[in-house]
């Protein structure tokens, strides 16, 4: 452990900075009376708001505590996920937002539910909860190796203190504390991040020498399709897999766009974060790892003990005390912002589609404090099992994408096709949510057989298969999905698919249909009564210029 | 150099391009781009802005930048 006495002053700011969070947060969250608002605010938050909670929520400390590993390994390449990826928020534009904003359904689960039937939604409600907890456990996890690689505290004692902290207000305020509490982090994210990254090029003699002393090879626009650890069509393929679930069936992601006052605000949100403050955001996660390979290479620093301890290494060589402690806020910040979205978002899936199927005819308040109990054992409880499996695995990134690999693909499947299309059916998409996950399972247990056929460029014993795993199950559950497709299955109608497909009906009819509806307490197109659904169908077959003409 | 260029031209004209296009075909189709709302207004640049970017700099990137030693300032 380091001399720890030389940490004081950096102690005190980070002291200070969770007294004011979590105040605030306590604050804000007093005025939370419903699970409505606890679960998606009540559609009561400004675009911005939830445009920054929503970056917070993704420049999380698994972030930049991986990519700065990753920076320091590929260097500039590292960037590539923040510009072209965030690509996939027009998947979310065109096809999610309208869909989920109009069904008003809080969850994707409950999406499934109606879209489908009952066992769909819990398929994919068990496989959506297993990927919240991965993730809510690997952030919590990186900052613990961050604080590890810092001043040699455990990993778990780390863990313990901040689960229990964030648990507090998360529990208190729901997803209220959660958004107002995001965006006052995001300042303290940004001077943090900003401050690595000047003082890192300041350190090295300016960008000249950055780009002087990174390896050439580190400066492309992606990997070799031969590297071993980061391959690049494994990485085009896992990534965008992975991505595209990220905003078509991520909890927090439907919460924090579900809670924008307004279908456009969502995906004017969507669009901020994904074609704005994300590309920015590549800044504060790969630069830390790519100015620690230039100072490496000048000779300045040595090598890292590990590459998993970067941006420790680097903070702990080159910022002074003091300012350490306000980077660290920063970070902490990061970290605290996505775990209390990932312990709101489990909570809102297991509260909303497991336990009301199972206890129906409970009070409102009977939920609330459940969820409020709930957050505890979520957020201080499951990190530990997850870590214990993390532990084991020395490459960062690996650890998240084998585990997230598993259950993404069958539910992107099922989302997807049940939005583009009415024909598809409730077996195919239980069916392809089931096969990802066994198909993914067999990759990693029985590689030689189920991964080798997918790794392209790399052979299936190298770091970076993991990247291929993610293929393995899209394909099992594109195969599944199709063969289940052929089996005879009753199909529901155009009325009980009302709202839940794309044009059906088309989003003008849609918005109007649901404000109509809210003037009736009915909150979402779904709901609707049979004869409104009948008379706006009727009105989806004229073509839109013509109904707007006629001044429908 | 190809084994780095595959990279690029399946993120981008594989995964950006369709969707990008898709994304505006349909708000298009939904009468949003005469759409006079400030929310609807900053959406447009937004994306415009956002697509061409994405398709751009990552032949900027590796054709021009890279070649160079990417003297980004």
């Amino acid at each position: 452990m380091q001399n720890l006495s030389a940490y004081t002053i950096d102690f005190v700011i980070i002291g200070i900075y969770l007294a004011i969070i979590i105040s605030y947060g306590v604050y804000q969250g007093q005025k939370v009376k419903t699970s409505a608002e606890f679960f998606v605010a009540d559609k009561r938050m400004p675009w911005w708001a939830t445009a920054i909670a929503f970056t917070t929520l993704v420049l999380s400390t698994q972030d930049i505590v991986s990519y700065s590993e990753t920076g320091y390994i590929v260097g500039f390449t590292a960037f590539n996920p923040y510009i072209s990826i965030t690509g996939f928020v027009y998947l979310f534009i065109a096809l999610g937002a309208p869909i989920y904003y109009f069904t008003g359904v809080y969850t994707v689960p409950e999406y499934l539910k109606n879209r489908y039937n009952e066992g769909t939604s819990i398929a994919g409600s068990v496989a959506i909860l297993i990927f919240l907890l991965a993730i809510m456990s690997f952030n919590t996890y990186a900052f613990a190796v961050l604080i590890e690689g810092l001043v040699g505290f455990p990993v778990l004692l780390t863990i313990l203190v901040l689960t229990i902290l964030i648990s507090i207000y998360t529990s208190i305020g729901g997803v209220v504390s959660v958004i107002t509490v995001d965006v006052l982090q995001a300042v303290f994210l940004i001077i943090g991040g900003l401050l690595v990254v000047f003082i890192g090029v300041h350190a090295i003699g300016g960008w000249g020498e950055l780009v002087a002393w990174t390896p050439q090879q580190n400066m492309m626009y992606t990997t070799s399709i031969n590297d071993p650890r980061y391959p690049a069509v494994g990485m085009w393929m896992g990534i965008s897999i992975i991505i595209a679930a990220f905003y078509m069936m991520h909890q927090g992601v439907l919460q924090k766009c579900l809670a924008a006052r307004s279908m456009n605000g969502s995906r004017l949100t969507m669009l901020v974060y994904g074609l704005v403050l994300l590309p920015a955001g590549c800044l504060f996660t790969g630069t830390p790892g790519v100015i620690t390979r230039a100072l490496v290479e000048k000779g300045i620093l040595a090598e890292p003990d590990s590459t998993g301890h970067t941006l420790a290494y680097l903070l702990n060589s080159i910022i002074p005390h003091g300012v350490l402690g306000l980077v660290i806020a920063g970070y902490m910040a990061a970290m605290i912002s996505t775990t209390d979205s990932y312990i709101n978002s489990s909570v809102t899936v297991f509260i909303n589609d497991i336990y009301q199927k199972l206890n129906k005819g409970k009070s409102d308040k009977h939920y609330l404090t459940l969820a409020r109990v709930l957050t505890y054992v979520i957020g201080i409880g499951v990190p530990f099992l997850f870590v214990q499996y993390f532990m084991n695995i020395p490459y960062l990134m690996a650890a998240f994408y084998s585990i997230s690999s598993a259950v993404v693909p069958g539910v992107l499947v099922a989302v997807i096709c049940g939005m583009l299309s009415k024909k598809f059916k409730a077996i195919a998409a239980t069916g392809s949510i089931i096969a990802s996950i066994v198909g993914t399972m067999l990759s990693i247990f029985i590689p030689s057989i189920f991964l080798k056929p997918f790794c392209i460029g790399i052979a299936y014993t190298d770091p970076g298969a993991s990247w291929f795993q993610t293929v393995a199950g899209f394909v099992w559950a594109i195969v599944v999905a199709i063969l289940f497709s052929l089996i005879p299955e009753k199909k529901k109608n155009d009325i009980q698919l009302f709202g839940l497909v794309r044009n059906h009906p088309r989003p003008d009819i849609a918005r109007k249909a649901y404000f109509v509806g809210l003037t009736k307490n009915v909150k979402g197109l779904h709901l609707l009564p049979v004869e409104d659904k009948t008379r706006y169908l009727e009105e989806n077959k004229i073509p839109m210029v013509k109904y707007w003409k006629e001044g429908q | 150099m190809g084994s780095y260029m595959i990279g690029t031209w399946l993120f981008t004209l594989f995964s950006i391009l369709p969707l990008g296009l898709w994304s505006i075909y349909s708000l298009t189709a939904e009468g949003w781009m005469s759409n006079k709302g400030p929310v609807e207004k900053a959406m447009k640049i937004i994306l415009w802005v956002g697509i061409s970017y994405q398709i751009l700099l990552p032949f900027y990137w590796c054709y021009i930048l890279a070649p160079k030693g990417i003297p980004f300032f």
